[in-house]
């Protein structure tokens, strides 16, 4: 049952403050992967056709590169915690009992919400440690490199909550990019 | 005591059902915790592990697949397919095989493959008199082809795990493994599982009188002539390019595999936006976010291996592994038939990326040990995985093939054995004749290849 519908019925509405939240940060998140996406894409080409058609390796196309593939993978991954694109094995607990299986799904959020935790705090530990360091060729700061992994544990945190609250109130979290 | 802690929390996050990135990424934390590491450095562990050059190749492969896929080139593939085998006693099952095997080197992931050809031919195969069953195995079955063919990104993260492999294989150094040699290592074994998919789906074509209408008449077609096949194929070609652009591009040298993947994308679009006139905007953007978010879930996998692979070096694992299967044969033959049950085992409930990233840094020691090259172990590894993707519980492939055929498991797997079979021999042959894989790259590169 989507939130929605669930208020129509009078039923518990979960937070729907952080739903139209996620909802837009996610959305957000996927507009931002596609675009690093096709920055890299552009990227890598830009520094192909130099290559070959010019004989001219531009020195910052990998750096830049890998700037947008990080981006890419940690924005990625952060919004398939709230559309459930991540894999899980889920067939051991679909054997237990109702009341179980709601239970480690809850425990599965709590643990999303300390691995994202974890990311959060090593991504700021190392942003900080790093930050007098720059990226060669790009010359900015090599703690930029951990921005979005920053970014990940925030939305991840975000996302793994809204989930959770979903569930206690038997809601269903609708992905806002199908 | 690390041990303990690395291996227990593993398994009791992965049964809990947490995603398989988070349980790899907690359990080393752990881990790092009782080790007294500062857990900083795990992160840079994973950052460091996603941000390498050669990995760009993955959201392009990826992102190529998700063009085709919704690119309107399944179409064209399948009308090629039909008008060659079409006429045959279970013709459309036959088309069905050369076209995911096709669409395969295409999209280069099985997954996709299933979802494009399963769309097209699974309910033109149900309408014109064939059984569900049949239409989904013959489709998810022959996708599978998709997970050795040139354009699989399967192959770079299995390149990224085994880069550390070294050791000798008779009077030869081994010291990682190329990726051209991979792409070129899985043609054979392709086009082996293309002939016993189309021999198990001719068997049971004629076993069970398909095509046959619902009253029991045989619903054969006439061979529609060489000239639709030449006009079908022509239409096709400009999509089956993409293959031989990367094959090409990485064989002369002229590209890495990251540039042949970005030369691979820029061509999709190309084609699919100007040539074939079939991408739309939504269609686009969706790409682009699937790929996105595949790009994401794999190489998060990715990172949080890295720090798995840094734990299971410090711990010595492969080692203690090694020792315990030393301990119980010495013979090559048996040792790899222990590898192949234990992939096939994990297989099963592993996810692909994942099952590869944890059991290459395991196995492969062992396996140039017994003789085997990281090139014919890639082969036994993959397709020990492909087994596992249409095989319940967590077989994807075949999720997606009963989704769209619009039956249970359970149902589609009992007819399944004539193809789990012809998988299980292309196992056996990868394993036990190195020729089967490593003959052709040899003959093309010009080096010995293992």
């Amino acid at each position: 049952m989507t939130e929605q519908e669930s208020a129509a019925l009078g039923q518990p509405r979960g937070l729907p403050w952080l739903t139209a939240m996620n909802a837009r940060l996610s959305r957000w998140t996927m507009y931002l992967a596609c675009t690093c996406l096709a920055g890299l894409l552009c990227v890598v080409v830009y520094g192909v056709v130099l290559r070959y058609g010019f004989n001219h390796a531009p020195p910052f196309v990998e750096q830049v590169a890998l700037l947008l593939v990080i981006s890419v993978a940690m924005f990625g991954a952060s919004a398939g915690v709230r559309d459930a694109g991540h894999i899980g094995l889920d067939s051991a607990v679909r054997l237990l009992p109702a009341k179980a299986q709601f239970w480690c799904e809850v425990l599965v959020h709590i643990l999303s919400i300390g691995f994202a935790l974890a990311l959060l705090a090593g991504g700021i530990e190392m942003a900080r440690s790093t930050s007098a360091m720059t990226i060669p060729t790009l010359g900015i700061s090599e703690s930029v490199r951990y921005v979005p992994v920053i970014a990940a544990g925030v939305l991840i945190t975000l996302f793994s909550i809204e989930h959770m609250v979903a569930q206690f109130c038997g809601l269903e979290v609708v992905p806002s990019w199908n | 005591m690390e041990l303990t802690v690395l291996c227990a929390s593993f398994v009791v996050f992965l049964l809990l059902g947490v995603p398989v990135a988070f349980a790899i990424g907690l359990s080393c934390l752990l881990t790092f915790a009782v080790e007294g590491l500062p857990f900083e450095t795990s992160i840079q562990m994973m950052t460091s592990g996603m941000n390498v050059f050669s990995f760009l190749a993955i959201p392009f492969f990826i992102f190529s697949g998700e063009l085709m896929l919704h690119g309107g080139i399944a179409d064209k593939i399948v009308a090629f397919a039909r008008s060659l085998v079409g006429h045959w006693k279970g013709g459309l099952g036959l088309a069905n095989v050369v076209a995911s095997t096709l669409f395969g080197g295409v999209s280069g992931s099985p997954v996709a493959d299933t979802s494009a050809m399963g769309g097209v031919m699974i309910p033109i195969m149900k309408r014109e008199g064939y059984s569900a069953a049949y239409a989904v195995n013959v489709t998810t079955h022959a996708s599978l082809s998709g997970a050795l063919m040139p354009t699989s990104h399967n192959m770079i993260i299995y390149a990224f795990a085994a880069q550390a492999a070294s050791g000798m294989i008779g009077t030869h150094s081994i010291k990682g493994v190329s990726i051209g040699d991979l792409m070129f290592a899985g043609l054979i074994p392709v086009l082996w599982i293309m002939a016993c998919m189309l021999v198990a789906a001719y068997w049971q074509a004629a076993k069970f009188g398909y095509p046959m209408a619902v009253d029991g008449k045989s619903l054969v077609t006439k061979f529609p002539g060489w000239g639709t096949v030449a006009r079908t194929f022509i239409a096709s070609l400009p999509g089956l390019m993409v293959v031989a652009i990367i094959l090409f591009s990485i064989m002369k040298g002229i590209a890495t595999a990251t540039e042949a993947g970005a030369i691979a994308v820029t061509y999709s679009l190309l084609l699919t936006v100007f040539a074939y006139r079939t991408m739309t905007r939504k269609n686009l953007v969706k790409s682009l976010a699937k790929a996105s978010k595949t790009t994401g879930v794999i190489l998060l996998l990715i990172g949080v291996s890295n720090m798995l692979r840094y734990q299971m070096a410090y711990l010595e694992i492969p080692d203690t592994i090694e020792k315990a299967l030393l301990h119980a044969t010495s013979s090559p033959w048996l040792m790899l038939l222990y590898i192949n049950i234990i992939q096939v085992a994990l297989g099963i409930f592993l996810d692909m990326a994942a099952h590869i990233l944890i059991t290459t840094p395991l196995f492969l020691p062992l396996a140039i040990a017994m003789g085997v090259g990281p090139v014919q172990f890639g082969m036994m590894l993959l397709l020990n995985c492909a087994l596992g993707l249409v095989h319940p519980p967590v077989g994807t492939v075949q999720f997606v093939g009963c989704a769209i055929g619009k039956i249970s498991i359970g149902e589609a797997t009992k007819t399944a054995w004539p193809y789990y079979l012809a998988i299980f021999i292309a196992i056996n042959l990868v394993t036990y004749f190195p020729s089967f894989s490593t003959w052709l790259p040899s003959i093309i590169t010009g080096h010995p290849v293992f």
